[in-house]
């Protein structure tokens, strides 16, 4: 009785330290990924020297001190002054803030979307699948940028108009991926026998189908960041995004467009931040989904 | 076959229907009006006889009937700001956007369809990770700044191009000068395309080359060159001809930010300026030529497909 006792600890010890789930085989993988894990860390780096701007930055981003327009950099003003003598590592915190936001909440607003539209599309079936994949197509081959750029110019450039623009304009891809899921998913058993015990569609899409494809989601949201960040700043590029003298770093490069000839530094500083960005977005979206989907690697 | 083109037709003009409703709606229903209302020599009295005179104190649906007859009958309306046909200025602009359109798309295939060829064929070498790290800074790096950084670069610290416009000011009118100004914008608006072009091929190829096809190809003694180019890259053209046209209404809206950095006289300032003065009839016409010319080439693309593989039939 005693050996058998012990005979059963040691396989199930064993069979222990064998059985990893999932998350921690997705995690493992991602881990040998050094290339995505190192933009991982960038990324961590940038959000929180962002999120921190009030404390760390070295002095106030708006104070405008007109003698000392554009200097370069030095002891007390590491990256230099702007054109009206405003400190530009300051500006280039703080302004992260706002582009990190816009390009933070209007992912999400995009996903809150094409998960709604693309659960209801594949669930329901029939027409109400029919009509809003149309819509999907069609919208898919409109010249968005074009028609958001309207947009933003007709209904004023306010921050919330920026993210529902970008939001408006990016939920496609999320809503086509979730309704590839739903269709995969719907007619598998433990669907079915939700359904039979008398679960309600909104139940069953919420509990059951949707949470399926939460990986596919999560690799669409972290390549949506970088394109909403890069779609902010080249609509405030444009003058239709963050209204100066609110910074973000669109609007920087903006401004430092005057200045190429003289002082060209202006214009390298905010543009690095966002090619670093969005370049780590999709370092570590490509990464997360090699890790989840292995047989996708090689593509 | 003709079936196919007249089903695709009525689509196209349907959905040019729906976006012209949206377009006109979000127009005429926006805060503020045409900035040539907002004349300050004009009284109270002037802009309402102004207003009539546009025809802008009628019922919406009345104004867009009337627009859309206008537009039935070739007549896209008058510039409110330029004062000129709206259909003439586009006439003018139009083609150099599609200049820029072309080289950049033109320029993106001839880099990315021989570097994608090449990773396919030796993948995980240096070389193909070369490419795969390249494509990934073609598709982060933003439009404008990457313009800003060629500018700074190449017409400021090396003077080698102009930084832009598309002709040189007072100088002669030679195709020498225009590609000379061509070739910054053209590189910055295929950059993004170039390197997503050259991951599907890289996909599309690799998939191809474990083909049965392929390896008969080889095995009848046939060179590395021909199996690559004539048996792989002829399949692997369908992917990558799919994904060219789902590019092309992106290729349209870059080129609007390409055309503001490099001072580029097309549709994408225009519809800019467009849009901030309430231009409406140009913002109308800007936004109805522009989605036919994404509509016609999309129609193009599906052309292609018949050429590239003869066994796809439309139906």
């Amino acid at each position: 009785m005693a050996t058998l006792t012990r005979a059963s600890a040691t396989s199930s010890a064993a069979a222990r330290a064998r059985v990893r789930t999932p998350t921690e085989r997705v995690l493992a993988r991602f881990r040998r990924n050094r290339l995505a894990v190192a933009a991982l860390l960038v990324l961590v780096l940038i959000h929180v020297a962002v999120l921190l701007a009030p404390w760390i930055a070295p002095h106030d981003p708006d104070r405008v001190e007109l003698a000392k327009r554009l200097t370069a950099p030095n002891i007390e003003h590491w990256l230099g002054t702007d054109e009206f003598g405003r400190d530009v590592l300051s500006r280039l915190l703080v302004g992260g803030q706002v582009s990190l936001a816009v390009g933070l909440t209007s992912m999400i607003a995009s996903m809150v979307l094409g998960i709604l539209i693309g659960a209801a599309a594949g669930y329901a079936g029939g027409a109400t699948d029919a009509v809003l994949m149309r819509i999907t197509d069609g919208m898919l081959s409109v010249p968005l940028f074009f028609v958001a750029l309207m947009a933003l110019a007709l209904l004023g450039a306010t921050v919330l108009n920026l993210v529902l623009v970008i939001a408006l304009s990016s939920w496609m891809t999320v809503a086509r991926v979730v309704r590839a899921e739903v269709l995969r998913t719907r007619e598998l058993e433990f669907v079915l026998a939700a359904r039979a015990l008398g679960c309600s569609p909104l139940r069953i899409l919420a509990r059951h189908v949707v949470p399926q494809s939460v990986p596919s989601i999560t690799v669409a949201a972290t390549l949506g960041v970088a394109f909403a960040v890069l779609l902010e700043s080249s609509l405030s590029f444009l003058g239709l995004g963050v209204q100066p003298p609110a910074a973000s770093w669109g609007n920087m490069l903006s401004g430092a467009r005057g200045y190429l000839r003289t002082v060209p530094g202006l214009a390298v500083y905010p543009g690095l931040l966002i090619f670093m960005t969005v370049l780590c977005y999709n370092w570590f979206g490509d990464g997360l989904r090699d890790a989840i989907d292995p047989t996708l690697a090689e593509r | 076959m003709l079936r196919y083109f007249a089903h695709r037709i009525v689509q196209t003009g349907a959905l040019l229907l729906i976006i012209s409703v949206v377009v006109f709606t979000l127009v005429t229903q926006a805060p503020g009006g045409p900035s040539i209302l907002l004349d300050r020599n004009m009284g109270p009295d002037d802009i309402a006889r102004m207003r009539a005179i546009l025809g802008l104190d009628r019922p919406l649906h009345v104004q867009y009937i009337r627009w859309l007859g206008q537009v039935v009958r070739g007549n896209l309306g008058i510039s409110y700001q330029a004062g000129l046909p709206v259909l003439e200025i586009i006439g003018q602009m139009l083609p150099n956007t599609l200049l820029l359109s072309a080289a950049a798309l033109a320029l993106s295939l001839v880099v990315a369809i021989p570097a994608g060829v090449l990773s396919a064929a030796r993948p995980y070498t240096a070389l193909d990770h070369t490419v795969t790290f390249l494509c990934f800074f073609g598709i982060s790096i933003p439009t404008f700044w990457f313009g800003l950084m060629l500018i700074v670069v190449f017409s400021i610290a090396l003077g080698w191009l102009p930084p832009g416009g598309m002709r040189t000011i007072g100088g002669a009118r030679s195709a020498l000068d225009i590609t000379r100004h061509l070739i910054l914008p053209a590189v910055v608006l295929g950059a993004a395309n170039m390197a997503l072009f050259a991951r599907y091929t890289r996909s599309s190829t690799m998939a191809v080359l474990r083909a049965d096809y392929v390896r008969t190809a080889r095995s009848k003694g046939l060179g590395e060159r021909s199996v690559l180019y004539r048996h792989a890259l002829r399949n692997a053209l369908i992917t990558i001809v799919t994904v060219v046209g789902l590019q092309l209404p992106r290729l349209v809206g870059g080129a609007a930010i390409t055309e503001t950095v490099f001072a580029w006289p097309g549709m994408g300032s225009l519809a800019v300026r467009a849009a901030f003065e309430r231009d409406y009839p140009m913002i109308m016409g800007i936004t109805l030529v522009i989605s036919l010319v994404v509509a016609a080439s999309s129609l193009l693309v599906d052309l292609i497909y018949g050429y590239i593989d003869p066994r796809i039939r439309y139906e």
